[in-house]
């Protein structure tokens, strides 16, 4: 399971990539998500995803849904247009970033 | 086993005790806390107060209100930079006044009119920007004082 530090600057473009692969999803629903797709290796704690969640609502990327299940109101989160723009220049630099790191640390792990 | 509709208000009385006062916050944690104690009471089998329990170390080891505050930190750091930016200009600015016009004066360039102008200008631009400002901080500071004795 990867540090809260190491998971904090990344949370974004995974948030962004998700909802660019599903129309909507609920925030337990992100969690359950990204645990399973990267094999119980990232963990997102729910005090960094709604912070995040409602950030990128505020910035004008995520639209909601409120839909009532009995008294409860479950809250469905999808990118708007301006989200959807934000989508491939988030991923561009991830992985131009997850490149670097490999420049930097790759072959001093491969001779260790 | 779904959470009942006097569990959901249970949830709910504790983030409002816990002092979320976000609704759109306290929505999604509420459904977030019914999820993960749907989940404990079937794939554990705990009873609920036993899930909200766990549920509570599990979403907020730290207190709720404490994503609350990441929250309105993420909300207002923007702004709160760029007020900071128009002070520290509008400072700069009212400084810069008062010492042209008192520089000016004592080096003749300017007479005592025009340079009184210019440093009440500069009085006026400390008044309406550095002035309040340094003092909001201060009853920001005297406030939190108070909220933490």
């Amino acid at each position: 399971m990867y540090s809260r530090e190491l998971l904090k600057g990344i949370l974004k473009p995974i948030i962004l990539k998700l909802l660019s692969d599903q129309s909507r999803m609920y925030g337990y629903e992100i969690v359950q998500e990204v645990k399973r797709l990267s094999g119980d290796k990232i963990l997102i704690k729910e005090g960094s995803l709604y912070p995040t969640l409602h950030a990128l609502a505020a910035e004008g990327y995520l639209s909601t849904e409120s839909v009532m299940i009995g008294k409860r109101t479950r809250k469905y989160y999808k990118l708007t247009s301006d989200g959807k723009g934000q989508v491939q220049p988030a991923l561009t630099e991830l992985l131009d970033f997850a490149e670097t790191l490999q420049v930097l640390f790759g072959p001093k792990l491969s001779t260790t | 086993m779904m959470v009942t509709d006097d569990q959901l208000f249970q949830i709910q009385g504790f983030l409002m005790s816990e002092g979320v006062s976000n609704v759109g916050l306290q929505e999604d944690l509420a459904d977030h806390f019914c999820c993960v104690i749907e989940q404990c009471m079937e794939g554990e089998d705990l009873d609920f107060d036993d899930a909200f329990k766990l549920a509570q170390q599990r979403i907020t080891p730290d207190g709720a209100k404490e994503i609350e505050e990441d929250l309105d930190y993420l909300l207002t750091i923007k702004k709160k930079i760029m007020l900071r930016k128009v002070v520290y200009v509008f400072g700069f600015i009212g400084v810069l006044n008062l010492l042209l016009a008192f520089s000016m004066y004592i080096s003749g360039i300017l007479n005592a009119e025009v340079s009184g102008l210019l440093a009440m200008a500069g009085i006026l631009t400390l008044a309406i920007s550095v002035l309040p400002f340094s003092f909001y901080q201060m009853y920001q500071r005297s406030a939190q004082r108070v909220r933490e004795a």
